[in-house]
């Protein structure tokens, strides 16, 4: 967490300041332009606006409809239209209602040009004629629509800004900074419509208009070339150019009035949102092979669903109402923000890894708000139900059908985690007790594959302090514990979604429970080992002491065995103190000690360095002190019998297990022998030894000399990894 | 050695003096054995001994009123030409480095048989000091962590290659072949990685004094 902030103050200071106060500046004009333009409003005392109508606050305090207006030198009054009084000035059906819109304002502000205006309106039943007196419109007299819209846009424009801050030489944030900027000029240039004064000026409508399409199509080229290279670059740069570039004519041809109307900037907005809606498929098709990017997609195609599709949605409904110039202007605006901020968050790739949860979460949402509105709509109109009981059918439907069904889908689509709690700590638990550290590694990352099925799990040199995310979830590292080292696993769910947080609690958690489980098994282990240790210790040192003792006394007959007996009690003393030892050690130490032997007795050894390359293996104790003693026997019953000159040794590691063979060059063994008979008391304890470890053991005589040859298998599978240093 | 030479044994048990005695005797014909049963008793006959009155020391490590390696420590210092031969039976390798480290030049093992003992002080004797593939692993981390290669005491490469052969279980003529060197040459690098681990040990326990404050 801290390491996001220092990232980000980093980000910040790279960013450079003037980046900052610059879109400072241009959204402070942009906010001081819209209020002095809309300040140019005229009014007079007591009007105001609902739908389209204007009201008049009559001598009783209640409202009353304005009919009409007259300056009080004018002879006849101005009557007041429904067409006058309009939210969406691009709702106008043709040219001409436009131009006659305009006129009409005209004449309406030359109504209000004096210090008074005479009001007629409808009192109690009865016209009157009230003297009120004309005002510029105040601030406080602004409409919601223009401070709604004034702040969609300013926050557009910020978020745009601070990403394109974040990253300025990347195309695509500069672009995003565009777009905001072109949501800015059309909330800053329609905010004097939008503060609904009783009249303004027609040179202030045409300008605005005129400015507000401008911004319109400045959003809209920009929000198509934000897909044409985002995620992934579609065009070159010359063709992103020219797609920008046909914004001109779309504007060209507007003010040209050559769109069929003043609706047809609608209709390009329309056209806009259809192509966005195709680039994102085409993307979403291109990403297939990228996690990062189809979660960055995720996001913008929610954005552009949720705020495209509902602005489409709410036009549609007004437009086959005929009621789009009443439309409040704000509701487009709020639909848009929230494209915006989808959008925004996509490219600046903010917390990218949640993106799945949450794209579930508002899809869902979303198809409960639109079941409720169909099922309602449908149940009032279709079915000619009473408006409440409509809204409480519909609730319960959705309460008792679909709730439940999207409870089901979350389950399938959101919790991945193919196991259950009870099962996650069956193998939490199982891997802690598993003694045998490559077994117990291979465990963990079973489970591991069990729960993210990553397309690769690499073992980490660096430590890793804790569970965290890299790369926006395309990879998870995952700390060392129970002496295992860290991972870090990549591509989850088979290279198709990304690693969330919720994926790291669940690691953390699985970690914890296992090392509580070591703790535990460890605690015990310790106890046990201190147990072991005094009985070697008093095996060594007193038992050992007494033998070593007994040497001096004992007659030549005797004292072959009492050295056996020390080397048994050397072997079980070690053997309950330690573990076990990788074979490469074992090895060094038998062949030290053979060598030595083989030295006093004058016997040649050839016995081979074991390669330094060879795979690392754990014996255990058991099967440590089986070779050694196997091999130690061998070369005591050489030294004793075989009148050899010279041993041969080899060991060998396979798939399977250790094989071993001792040769020599002195007397053959006897037929009983190898006839699978012995005697010996040498001979039968190699062949126990090895049977304990489910391994067998050979004499074979050969033209010259003997051969031994012996082997015993491996539980666990040999692990390939480097060598601890 | 020659045959009128004199050697120290510091052995508690009777019949270990006894074995120790036989072994000494069929190593080195005609050898005489000064044998002291405790730290006390071996102190007081160096105390009175002149410089060249031994040449070799066997020194057994569970003594009654102490540890054999503070006897060990005293003779490498105020007998640096005596050889120290650890006794023990012990064999785990943490007991004997800590020997090798106060100055002895190799170790003997009680439970090994008479031949092996012989031959084990014939080979000392001869500066071919034995070196178990365990304890060349620990002088190889000893120095790989205790010291800087920069340092007087720091081993060779050579020395270095003698010691991973040796912990790969190969004995000194072996590593010679393997090497293509003399056998005395590897066991002149063997007798070297000892005194260097004395040297550095020591260091090392002046260093401990002087940040405890005592030195």
């Amino acid at each position: 967490m801290t390491n996001h902030i220092v990232n980000l103050v980093k980000r910040l200071d790279g960013a450079g300041t003037w980046k900052y106060a610059l879109i400072l500046t241009i959204a402070g004009l942009a906010i001081v332009f819209s209020i002095l333009a809309a300040l140019q409003g005229k009014t007079f005392d007591g009007a105001y606006r609902q739908g389209d109508r204007l009201y008049v606050t009559g001598p009783d305090g209640a409202p009353a409809v304005v009919l009409a207006l007259r300056r009080p030198d004018q002879a006849v009054p101005f009557r007041l239209e429904r067409s006058d009084i309009v939210a969406q000035v691009d709702g106008a059906e043709t040219y001409a209602a436009f131009d006659r819109y305009i006129q009409r304002q005209g004449q309406l502000v030359e109504t209000l040009s004096g210090r008074s205006v005479r009001v007629t309106s409808v009192v109690a039943g009865t016209s009157v004629e009230l003297e009120k007196a004309v005002t510029g419109l105040k601030l406080s007299g602004f409409s919601y629509s223009f401070w709604v819209s004034l702040l969609v846009g300013v926050t557009a424009f910020l978020i745009g800004g601070w990403v394109w801050a974040l990253k300025p030489g990347d195309v695509t944030t500069r672009t995003l900074a565009v777009n905001g900027f072109g949501m800015l000029l059309a909330a800053a240039s329609s905010g004097p419509l939008y503060a609904w004064p009783v009249a303004l000026s027609p040179q202030m409508i045409v300008a605005s208009t005129a400015l507000n399409h401008l911004a319109t199509v400045i959003f809209g080229m920009t929000l198509i070339g934000l897909f044409l290279q985002f995620p992934q670059r579609l065009v070159s740069r010359r063709q992103f150019w020219l797609c920008m570039a046909t914004g001109i004519p779309v504007f060209v041809l507007d003010q040209l009035r050559l769109l069929g109307g003043p609706i047809g900037i609608l209709a390009y907005c329309f056209i806009v949102i259809a192509l966005v809606i195709i680039l994102i498929g085409v993307q979403f098709y291109l990403s297939r092979a990228s996690p990062g990017a189809r979660a960055a997609l995720i996001w913008l195609g929610l954005a552009v669903m949720a705020g495209g599709g509902s602005w489409g949605v709410i036009v549609m409904a007004y437009l086959v109402q005929g009621q789009f110039h009443n439309m409040p202007e704000s509701l487009t605006f709020l639909s848009f923000l929230l494209l915006y901020g989808g959008v925004a968050l996509g490219v600046a790739r903010f917390r990218l890894f949640e993106v799945g949860d949450w794209a579930f979460r508002i899809f869902f949402f979303v198809v409960a708000a639109g079941l409720f509105i169909g099922l309602d709509a449908g149940l009032v109109y279709l079915v000619g139900l009473a408006k409440p009981s409509a809204v409480a059918l519909s609730l319960l439907l959705i309460a008792f059908v679909y709730l439940p069904v999207r409870e089901k889908l979350w389950r399938h689509f959101v919790r991945v985690s193919a196991l259950n709690e009870s099962e996650r700590l069956a193998g939490a638990l199982d891997m802690a007790f598993t003694i045998e550290p490559a077994e117990r590694q291979a465990r963990w990352h079973a489970l591991l594959h069990t729960l993210f099925s990553p397309m690769s799990i690499e073992i980490l040199a660096a430590d890793v302090a804790q569970t965290r995310l890299e790369a926006e979830g395309l990879h998870m590292c995952v700390p060392g514990l129970n002496h295992m080292p860290p991972l870090r696993l990549s591509y989850p769910h088979s290279g198709r979604g990304l690693f969330s947080p919720r994926d790291t609690r669940l690691v953390d958690q699985l970690i914890r429970l296992s090392a509580e489980a070591a703790m535990g098994l460890q605690a015990y282990e310790r106890g046990a080992a201190e147990q072991r240790q005094r009985l070697a210790q008093d095996l060594h040192d007193d038992v050992g002491a007494k033998l070593v003792s007994g040497l001096t006394v004992a007659d030549d007959r005797v004292r072959p065995y009492i050295y056996g007996a020390l080397n048994d009690i050397r072997e079980i003393a070690t053997a309950l103190v330690t573990e076990g030892a990788p074979l490469d050690r074992v090895l060094a130490d038998i062949r030290h000690e053979t060598a030595r032997r083989l030295d006093v007795a004058g016997i040649e050894l050839d016995w081979p360095l074991w390669p330094e390359e060879a795979p690392y293996l754990l014996l255990s104790a058991r099967q440590k002190k089986g070779l050694t003693s196997t091999v130690r026997e061998l070369v005591t019953n050489i030294i004793k019998h075989a009148r050899a000159t010279q041993v041969t040794v080899r060991i060998a590691l396979d798939a399977s297990g250790v094989t071993g063979e001792v040769g020599n060059n002195g007397q053959a063994f006897p037929e009983a022998v190898t006839d699978g008979i012995w005697n010996g008391h040498g001979l039968k304890n190699i062949s126990d030894r090895l049977g304990q470890l489910n391994g067998e053991v050979r004499f074979r005589n050969r033209a010259e000399g003997v051969v031994t040859t012996f082997r015993f298998p491996l539980q666990s599978p040999v692990l390939t990894m480097e060598k601890p240093r | 050695m020659t045959n009128q030479d004199l050697c120290l044994l510091v052995e508690d048990q009777p019949p270990n003096q006894i074995r120790m005695t036989e072994a000494l005797k069929t190593a080195f014909e005609n050898v005489r054995v000064e044998v002291t049963g405790s730290l006390k008793e071996a102190r007081q006959w160096l105390a009175g001994a002149s410089p060249g009155a031994f040449t070799l020391a066997v020194v057994d490590l569970g003594l009654p009123d102490g540890s054999g390696v503070d006897i060990i420590a005293e003779i490498s210092t105020a007998f640096p030409q005596v050889i120290t031969v650890v006794s023990s039976i012990y064999d785990d390798d943490g007991h004997l480095f800590e020997a090798l480290s106060a100055g002895a030049r190799g170790y003997l093992l009680k439970t090994q048989e008479p031949e092996m003992i012989v031959h084990y002080l014939r080979r000392i004797e001869q500066g071919e000091p034995p070196l178990s593939p365990s304890i060349a692993l620990r002088l190889l981390s000893h120095f790989r962590t205790h010291l800087r290669p920069s340092s007087e005491v720091a081993l060779t490469g050579r020395e270095t290659e003698t010691l991973a052969l040796l912990a790969r279980g190969l004995t000194i003529a072996e590593v010679a072949r393997h090497l293509m060197l003399s056998p005395p040459t590897v066991a002149g690098y063997v007798k070297t990685i000892y005194q260097k681990l004395n040297i550095s040990s020591r260091a090392e326990a002046t260093l401990q004094a002087v940040k405890r404050g005592l030195a």
